[in-house]
């Protein structure tokens, strides 16, 4: 049963993440995260948006993104919708962190490990990217 | 987004920011690497205040710790929240950098 549902619309810029940080965490602490819960699940909303911007909109501002957030019994789910570029199909198999030295290819890595699933598909125009998470 | 810098007897300490994400990342880079180019490549941050950061964030760092380390210097970390330090962990950043509970720990460690 859903409990709690809400919808976030974001314009293609990342200055506009900070404002997405705190409406995130905000939300996840109404949705009685903890302290670190809320952490790990706000950036990996953060991550993901950003990948939408750079690689979607190829950073490219005036397009828009919908996150939809529903808290049911016993998780919280996202739903991250853009019209840009499709997502490459391998995304979900990039479970393995890079060496500690590389400076890049840690976004999808972290959105694995801190969701419990995650789905893509293309519906029409649209990218949608599903995750959920257990609450504790 | 302009970094806090002060220098302490040679080394170069820089505050970093609240937040971190990939809109500032690239200038934090940036000034890192300006910072330690003109400097001698020893670089301690100052992280008490960041509570959160992204992978852009995470690799400026790297990026700085590879600068550092081609000048013969070094990068070490200090202050950093148990949330910050679990994403070190998650990416094994903990492995590459040397990471302190304050300042003066980081600037022994460094002399």
């Amino acid at each position: 049963m859903t409990t709690s549902a809400t919808t976030l619309t974001l314009e293609s810029d990342l200055r506009k993440l900070a404002d997405l940080q705190c409406s995130v965490d905000a939300l996840c602490r109404d949705a009685g995260c903890d302290d670190s819960g809320t952490f790990q699940l706000t950036l990996v909303v953060i991550e993901a948006v950003t990948n939408c911007i750079k690689h979607g909109y190829r950073g490219e501002p005036g397009h828009l993104i919908t996150i939809d957030w529903n808290r049911t019994d016993d998780c919280i789910e996202i739903e991250i919708r853009d019209r840009g570029i499709p997502l490459p199909a391998d995304v979900l198999s990039r479970t393995t962190m890079p060496p500690p030295e590389a400076e890049g290819g840690r976004g999808w890595p972290m959105i694995l490990a801190w969701t419990d699933s995650a789905r893509i598909a293309r519906i029409g125009d649209e990218n949608v990217l599903n995750l959920t998470r257990r609450c504790q | 987004m302009q970094l806090e810098h002060e220098s302490r007897d040679g080394i170069d300490v820089v505050r970093l920011p609240n937040r971190l994400l990939m809109a500032d990342a690239a200038d934090a880079r940036t000034q890192l690497k300006e910072l330690l180019l003109h400097g001698n490549g020893r670089l301690v941050l100052d992280l008490t205040q960041t509570e959160f950061m992204d992978s852009s964030a995470c690799g400026a760092l790297v990026g700085s710790l590879q600068t550092a380390r081609k000048k013969g210097g070094d990068v070490y970390l200090f202050g950093m929240s148990s949330n910050v330090r679990a994403l070190f962990e998650l990416t094994r950043l903990h492995t590459v950098f040397q990471i302190f509970d304050d300042e003066a720990a980081a600037l022994r460690a460094m002399h």
